[in-house]
C-alpha cells in the first residue's frame, strides 16, 4: 500500500516537473521572439542645420501635408500619406528633393541641398 | 532562461555602447551634404577636426570661391610660365587626377570645366549649347596641358601651370580626396570605427563597433528613392557616378546629364546609367567611377581586368546589372535584377 502511494507521488512529481519545464520552454520561446527580433524603427526626423524640426512615428502618423518656410522666401512642402513621407513640393532651383520620392531606406535620406533640409530615419 | 536573459542583457549592452559612443555631424560643403558618423570616445573632438579640414579643403579646391587655388589657377590665363604656387593638397590632388587621366586614356579630364559651364551644370541654368560653341571650347580641353612645374617644396607648396583658356575643375575627385584626408585624421586620433557619407560617396573606417561590416545601400538609378542593393564592406570606399544625379530634359525631350565625354563634350552615352567603384582609396574610386562611366561597359570591363585594386558594379540603360567577382559575396541584390558576374580572368 505504502509502495503504491510512493509510486503515485513520484508520478505526480514527474508530471509537475514536465509541466514546469514545458511552461519555462514556452515562456522562453515567446520572450525570445520578442527580445531577439531585430528592431524595426520607423521614427523619421526632419532636420535643418543640426536642428530637429519634426519627428514622426510613421506607424502612427496621420496623413497630412505641411509647408516649412524659410527666411529667404524658399520652402519645402512635406507630405505624409499611408505611412510614407516625401517632399511634395519645393521652392528651390533643382527640386531634386521632390524627385527623390518617398523615404525608403535608412541609408538613403531625402536631402534638399539649397534649403539644408534632411528627412531620414532616426538612429 | 538565465541564458536567454544573459543574451538579452548582452544585446542591450551592445546596443547601448553602439549608440552611446556614436557622434554624428552634418556639414554642407562642396555643394553637397557630408554626413559623418564616428564611434568612440574621441568622436566629438575628431568631428571638430574633420569639419576644420573639410572647410580648409573646400577653400582650396572650390572652382568658384575667390582665392581658392583652383580659382587662381583658372584666372592665371597662362601668364606665369613658371607656374602658380599652390598648396600641398591642391598639388597632390592635381597629381592624382592627371595620373588617373593618363591611366584611363583621357576618360577622366579635369579641363572640361568650360564645357560643363556651357551646358549650365555649374549654375543650374541648363541649356543645350550650339555644336560650334562646344567644338570651340573642346579645343582647350586636354588634361595633359596642365603641368606640375615643380616638386613639393619644404614649405608644402608646389607650382602648377595652366595654359591660356584652359580651366580646371577637381569636382570629380575632390570628395574622394577629402574622404581620404578625413580618414587619416580619424586614424591618427585612434578612431577605429567610422562611416563618412560625402554626398553619396561612402568611405568607411574599420567595421561597425560590434565587428560586423557596414551595410551600404547602392541607389537604384531608375528609382532614386530605392536601393539597387546593399554592399557589406569593411574599411573600403564605395563611390557611385550616375546619369541620374544631375540632369535636365532639353526642349527636344531628351535627357542630358552632367558627366561629359572628354572626346566630344556631350553627356557620356555609352550604355551605362550608373557605375559604383569599391576600393581602398577614395580619390581613386571617385575618379574611376567617372572615368568608367565615360568608357562604357566593354572598355570598363577591359580596364577592370588590367587592374587589381578595385571592384565595380555597373548598371546599363537596359536595366542590366553587372558586378565584378570580388563583390559576389558581399552584395545583396534588392530586387529582381538580371545580374551578370564579371570575372577578372576572361572566361
Amino acid at each position: 500500500m505504502l509502495r503504491l502511494f510512493t509510486g503515485m507521488r513520484d508520478k505526480t512529481i514527474n508530471t509537475v516537473l514536465i509541466f514546469s519545464v514545458a511552461v519555462i520552454f514556452l515562456v522562453s520561446l515567446i520572450l525570445s521572439i520578442f527580445i531577439l527580433q531585430p528592431s524595426q524603427s520607423h521614427m523619421v526626423e526632419i532636420v535643418q542645420d543640426d536642428t530637429v524640426l519634426y519627428t514622426f512615428d510613421m506607424d502612427q502618423a496621420e496623413d497630412q501635408e505641411f509647408t516649412i518656410c524659410y527666411d529667404n522666401g524658399s520652402s519645402n512642402t512635406i507630405r505624409i500619406q499611408n505611412g510614407k513621407i516625401c517632399v511634395a513640393g519645393a521652392e528651390c532651383p533643382d527640386k531634386t528633393c521632390v524627385s527623390m520620392g518617398e523615404l525608403y531606406s535608412k541609408s538613403l535620406p531625402i536631402v534638399c541641398l539649397p534649403n539644408h533640409l534632411i528627412i531620414r530615419f532616426a538612429d | 532562461m538565465s541564458g536567454l536573459l544573459l543574451v538579452w542583457q548582452n544585446q542591450r549592452e551592445a546596443q547601448t555602447l553602439y549608440t552611446k559612443d556614436l557622434y554624428t555631424k552634418d556639414l554642407y560643403a562642396m555643394d553637397t551634404l557630408f554626413s559623418l558618423r564616428v564611434y568612440g570616445a574621441q568622436g566629438e573632438e575628431a568631428l571638430k577636426q574633420c569639419e576644420t579640414r573639410v572647410r580648409e579643403l573646400e577653400g582650396l579646391l572650390s572652382v568658384t570661391r575667390q582665392d581658392s587655388d583652383v580659382r587662381r589657377l583658372n584666372a592665371s590665363d597662362g601668364q606665369n610660365i613658371e607656374g602658380i604656387p599652390v598648396s600641398k593638397d591642391t598639388y597632390s590632388l592635381l597629381s592624382s587626377a592627371i595620373s588617373l587621366g593618363a591611366e584611363t586614356e583621357g576618360a577622366l579630364d579635369i579641363t572640361l570645366y568650360p564645357v560643363l559651364r556651357e551646358w549650365g551644370f555649374t549654375t543650374g541654368e541648363y541649356r543645350i549649347p550650339e555644336a560650334e560653341r562646344i567644338q570651340t571650347l573642346m579645343q582647350k580641353v586636354d588634361y595633359q596641358s596642365v603641368l606640375l612645374k615643380s616638386s613639393m617644396s619644404e614649405g608644402g607648396e608646389g607650382a602648377v601651370y595652366v595654359p591660356e583658356g584652359v580651366e580646371i575643375d577637381l569636382g570629380a575627385v575632390a570628395k574622394g580626396y577629402t574622404g581620404d584626408c578625413l580618414l587619416d585624421i580619424l586614424r591618427d586620433m585612434g578612431v577605429t570605427s567610422a562611416m563618412l557619407d560625402l554626398g553619396g560617396n561612402v568611405q568607411t573606417l574599420g567595421a561597425k563597433p560590434d565587428g560586423s561590416p557596414w551595410r551600404i545601400a547602392v541607389r537604384n538609378p531608375f528609382d532614386r528613392a530605392k536601393e539597387l542593393g546593399v554592399l557589406e564592406i569593411t574599411d573600403k570606399a564605395v563611390i557611385t557616378s550616375g546619369s541620374y544625379e544631375r540632369y535636365f530634359t532639353g526642349e527636344d525631350g531628351r535627357d542630358y546629364w552632367h558627366i561629359l565625354d572628354p572626346a566630344d563634350g556631350h553627356p557620356a552615352d555609352h550604355g551605362l546609367v550608373s557605375v559604383t567603384v569599391v576600393g581602398d582609396s577614395g580619390v581613386r574610386c571617385d575618379g574611376l567611377s567617372t572615368a568608367l562611366f565615360v568608357m562604357g561597359k566593354d572598355k570598363a570591363v577591359d580596364f577592370y581586368r588590367r587592374q587589381q585594386d578595385f571592384e565595380m558594379l555597373l548598371v546599363t540603360k537596359e536595366g542590366g546589372l553587372q558586378i565584378t567577382e570580388g563583390l559576389m559575396d558581399c552584395f545583396e541584390c534588392g530586387e529582381d535584377w538580371d545580374v551578370e558576374i564579371i570575372y577578372r580572368d576572361e572566361r
